[in-house]
């Protein structure tokens, strides 16, 4: 009983707010900075009243990524955890808030984790993705449910099957690379009479992943190889849909079945690494929107299962090797209604959605299963040149595991969000912004259950974003720019860390930490038309002091914290002539530290990512081919994004993309 | 307008933090303090530090080879041959056993454990005449020969061994079998050093590693329980009989001894006990009090020059501090050595 005692108190708050969040004024009109043709590069959406982020499929080509994970290091403020190599896994964090503050949402459905919190963002190819957003302080997809405004970041991947085709359309991608690693992909979408389309996606991404390396520990002349890197993994999903007059249904499903090597850290003089994973995963969802002027009301089922198998044919252990299963289950049913007023960015929204989680699995005591009630309510308006912008979730979480006896713990956290925008000039594109969130991250099934480390005494970690900025588009008749400046201060507390407690035999996870984020990221984007030719420039710079204030005594008080650098810059260039495109990127990453403890036996150097590439668009009748040869990590250095994870040094990609559009 | 005076003194705040510099290299190694720090798992940062009297000189190995020492170093002994000074590493994660020259760090060699792919992972050391014993963690001791610093022989032992003395010319080798958890390994192989044949293999109790060895001959020997409800124990074996004579229950790690006197960690105590291997019988005072400790990682006694040591690892994540005492327990000096300092040889 207490349960449903906790999801009627935390309702009844939201129908408070709900009532006091009313408006209308009058309508500002939009100042359109860019042509839509012109936008294709663009990263930074300066109207927004959040840092918010988007990649156009033109954009992600010109980056050369081949995942999300790739994709998204171009982000001002983000920095990628990228463990190298094909198949490796890639999790972000931004403004030093880390995968586990962060939520990927596909076509507006929320990827979920409860193991681990933290979603590989290589395991979402970017072949059949229209768009890629990330935003923070709220999610940004109009189909988001109501679990998307709890995390602090959010990643919003949109698919090509998603949308209604015109009549049928047919892409066909592959890439490859001189580093051994392989991608084909397939897409066919059709209408099905006036209200129906179906559509279906296949990828299969293969290779051997072997590369050579110079190993940062070791003498510059001695060339190792990364072995046991091979993967074979093909992944499927299909979508149908129904448009009517009010009421759209979509119905897809999916399924990702992979086999792979893991190559491991590259440890010094010990080459031998012969670890595989399997993991099998299928889902499937069921959305319905129904439009009544402009009432909009969405539901969603989505069921997920995901299995995973880990082996190490060769341990010191009793049985020689090491074999674990793990088996997680998601099912997660909601609603969200919404009215719009006087455009569809203004409106009002309350939402909830119900999940139930387990997982089972080797060294996971208990079989714990998780309950979880999300809601949210919340709206946008305007005030003449004054945007308003404000939300508050509740996240009611039941876990019920078994120790000696059936036990259950119980969280109710609420995370406020309000974010303002102002205008000053009716004229000018010029904007100040500034955004506050409070959130938290749950504590995940591996922090509580794992085996000897987990504690279930575990409270959640709280976040607090704070932030402020000013945008400036100005568009004349041979050029456009864009700016933006945001300055940012979070905080963390609680941080969920592991920790030895009796000696190097017993750690335990514990709430011990405290992090003091402060930083700026600027951005510019400059687009010249010089006759036929486009010339686009992009640089962006952020600069971070994420520092340790947990305890004052510590040796660490006041030192950066780990994998976080001080400054890291994108930069991007394309020019555009006669259908050919030339474009250069430029990733640049300040020092970090690999431990607490800023001293030079941590110090990860820094590192230049750059990558040349040359495209060519053969256009068709309807359709259209496009050729893609970049030469990757130009300076042929093994950086070390995370320390014994050398990187690939420079190769070569050449991708090709066919797509009809009838 | 006060929000922009603050960024730019954030801007000049972060353009002003000092990258850490290369560390620097002592000119000498003929006396001070050389520190053997374990590094963390999969990081790649064992290291070796030198203390000279005044400065700590971390990753002089590193500075001194141009390479890294490798992942995960567990234990290091000294040994004279032809005239020169040697120290023998093992390296575990990286499976590699290093030996050095000790007064100048430079690598004399590197004898690789690997039986095919797979790493046989050193773990502890004992020298003895002109060869090395390591046990390795993959139940097997190799026998190094120290004239051509190569492995002329490898003896089956039990699971995981993790301690090494040597009493009669029989090598003692305590099987752990940590990583057989929950069914440990609770044997002790008895290996004849002239035949270099497991002569006999006797029941101890569960989970057993470090040992040592009294005036008198008999061994002292931890038992670490399996960190629930078997607690650890200190066991007596009589090495004549190969029998457990006695076990007491109690929390006890990091040995050492001097002259009739064992000293031992209590990690429920939070401080360094004494047992009279005479009497057989505990000091009911403690000889140390470090509960002031983050981590205490290591108790070794410097019998040459009447002093003692504490290794504090703060956490197994920042650098470990090193601290001397006198034998009444007063700090001498402190010096910051590398990540989880775990022993230490005293260059004199």
């Amino acid at each position: 009983m207490q349960l449903i005692r906790n999801i009627c108190t935390s309702y009844c708050i939201l129908f408070v707010l709900f009532g006091s969040a009313q408006d209308s004024s009058r309508v500002l009109k939009t100042v359109p900075v860019f042509a839509e043709q012109d936008s294709v590069l663009r990263l930074a959406i300066i109207s927004a009243t959040i840092p918010h982020f988007e990649l156009k499929a033109a954009k992600f080509d010109e980056l050369g990524a081949v995942d999300v994970g790739d994709a998204l290091k171009y982000v001002p403020g983000v920095q990628l955890r990228d463990y190298g190599g094909i198949g490796g896994v890639k999790t972000l964090s931004f403004r030093s808030l880390g995968a586990g503050h962060t939520a990927v949402q596909l076509d507006g459905r929320q990827v979920p984790n409860v193991q681990t919190g933290v979603i590989n963002l290589s395991s979402f190819e970017l072949f059949g993705l229209e768009k890629i957003a990330f935003s923070s302080g709220r999610a940004v997809d109009l189909r988001s449910s109501a679990t998307a405004y709890i995390q602090a970041n959010t990643i919003a991947l949109n698919s090509i099957l998603a949308s209604q085709p015109a009549k049928f359309r047919i892409g066909v991608y592959s890439n490859l690379t001189t580093i051994n690693s392989y991608e084909n992909g397939l897409y066919l979408q059709t209408r099905l009479g006036k209200r129906f389309f179906i559509g279906a996606q296949g990828l299969v991404r293969f290779g051997n992943g072997q590369y050579k390396f110079i190993h940062p520990e070791n003498q510059a002349d001695i060339i190792h190889t990364r072995t046991n890197t091979a993967l074979f993994n093909y992944r499927f999903r299909a979508v149908a849909g129904f448009v009517g007059d009010k009421n759209n249904v979509t119905l897809s499903v999916f399924g990702n079945q992979n086999e792979q090597e893991l190559p491991g850290a590259a440890v010094l003089f010990n080459p031998s690494n012969d670890q595989k994973l399997w993991n099998s995963d299928w889902g499937v969802s069921l959305n319905h929107v129904l439009q009544i002027n402009k009432w909009n009301w969405q539901n969603h089922v989505n069921y997920q299962d995901n299995y995973t198998n880990y082996l190490d044919p060769f341990y010191l252990n009793l049985d020689g090797f090491i074999d674990v299963e793990y088996d997680q289950d998601n099912l997660d049913v909601g609603t969200i209604l919404s009215r719009s007023f006087r455009f569809p960015a203004e409106r009002v929204y309350i939402g909830t959605d119900l999940i139930t989680s387990n997982l089972v699995g080797n060294s996971i005591v208990g079989d714990p299963n998780r309950i979880q009630s999300n809601s949210v309510i919340g709206g946008s308006t305007l005030f003449s040149r004054f945007k308003i912008d404000a939300n508050v979730t509740a996240q009611f979480i039941r876990d019920e595991y078994n120790s000696t006896s059936v036990q259950n713990r119980e969280f109710l956290k609420f995370s406020p969000f309000i974010a303002l925008g102002y205008r000053p000039f009716a004229k000018a594109a010029f904007r100040i912004r500034t955004f506050y969130k409070n959130t938290f991250r749950m504590p995940t099934f591996n922090d509580l259950y794992y085996n000897f480390i987990g504690n279930t005494g575990l409270l959640p970690e709280d976040a607090s974003l704070f932030n402020l900025g000013l945008t400036y588009g100005v568009e004349k008749k041979r050029w456009s720019a864009e700016f933006t400046v945001d300055g940012f201060y979070n905080r963390v507390k609680n941080k969920i860390v592991a920790i030895p407690t009796k000696d190097l035999f017993n750690w335990s996870m514990q709430n011990i930490g405290e992090t003091d984020i402060r930083g700026i990221d600027v951005g510019a984007l400059v687009v010249f038309k010089i006759k036929e030719s486009q010339l686009t420039l992009n640089s962006n710079h952020s600069f971070n002091s994420s520092i340790d204030v947990t305890n004052i005594l510590s040796p660490t008080y006041g030192h950066q914290i780990p994998y976080t650098p001080y400054y890291s810059s994108t930069n991007g260039v394309s020019w555009l002539l006669n259908g050919f495109t030339f474009s250069s990127n430029v990733l640049i990453s300040g020092y970090r530290f690999s431990l607490n403890e800023n001293i030079y036996a941590n110090l990860l150097p820094g590192f230049v990512d750059i990558n040349l590439g040359i495209s060519k668009m053969l256009n068709f009748n309807k359709s259209n081919l496009k050729i893609d040869l970049k030469l990757m990590n130009l300076l042929n250095k093994n950086y070390q994004v995370i320390r014994s994870f050398p990187m690939p040094g420079r190769y070569v990609q050449l991708r090709l993309k066919y797509t009809l559009n009838k | 307008m006060k929000y922009y005076y603050i960024i730019a003194v954030l801007l000049v705040v972060i353009a002003c933090k000092k990258k850490p510099e290369p560390p620097a290299v002592p000119e000498k190694y003929e006396t001070g303090i050389v520190v053997l720090n374990e590094g963390l798992f999969e990081q790649n940062n064992a290291s070796l530090s030198f203390y000279d009297g005044e400065t700590a000189y971390n990753q002089v190995f590193k500075s001194e080879n141009g390479r890294g020492l490798g992942d995960t170093a567990n234990d290091f002994k000294t040994y004279s041959f032809g005239g020169k000074e040697y120290i023998i590493i093992a390296v575990d994660v990286s499976s590699q056993v290093e030996i050095i020259e000790r007064k100048t760090m430079k690598s004399v060699a590197q004898i690789p454990f690997f039986d095919g792919i797979n790493a046989r992972e050193p773990r502890q050391i004992e020298v003895h005449g002109t060869r090395a014993y390591v046990c390795n963690f993959d139940g097997t001791v190799g026998v190094i020969d120290l004239i051509t610093n190569s492995v002329v022989d490898l003896i089956e032992v039990g699971a995981n061994p993790d301690g090494l003395a040597i009493v009669n010319d029989r090598l003692y080798v305590s099987n752990s079998g940590g990583l057989h958890y929950p069914v440990y390994d609770s044997t002790m192989s008895v290996i004849n050093l002239a035949s270099l044949m497991v002569e006999e293999t006797f029941e101890t109790r569960i989970n057993c590693s470090q040992m040592i060895v009294d005036d008198q001959g008999e061994i002292y020997l931890v038992s670490r329980g399996n960190y629930g409800d078997v607690s650890p124990a200190l066991l007596r074996i009589d090495p004549i009989t190969n029998t457990v004579v006695e076990t007491i229950e109690m929390s006890i790690s990091s040995l050492a001894y001097d002259n009739n006197w064992m000293y031992y960690f209590n990690g429920e105590e939070d401080a360094i006990y004494r047992y009279n291997t005479l009497t057989e019988t505990n000091e009911a005072s403690p000889f140390m009090d470090v509960s002031s400790y983050d981590t205490f990682a290591g108790f070794i006694l410097d019998k040459t020059n009447e002093r003692f040591f504490c290794l504090d690892a703060n956490g197994y994540v920042n650098s470990s501090t090193v601290r001397a005492y006198n034998m009444s327990g007063e700090i001498l000096f402190e010096f910051q050595a590398g990540l989880i300092a775990n022993d230490l040889i005293f260059n004199n």
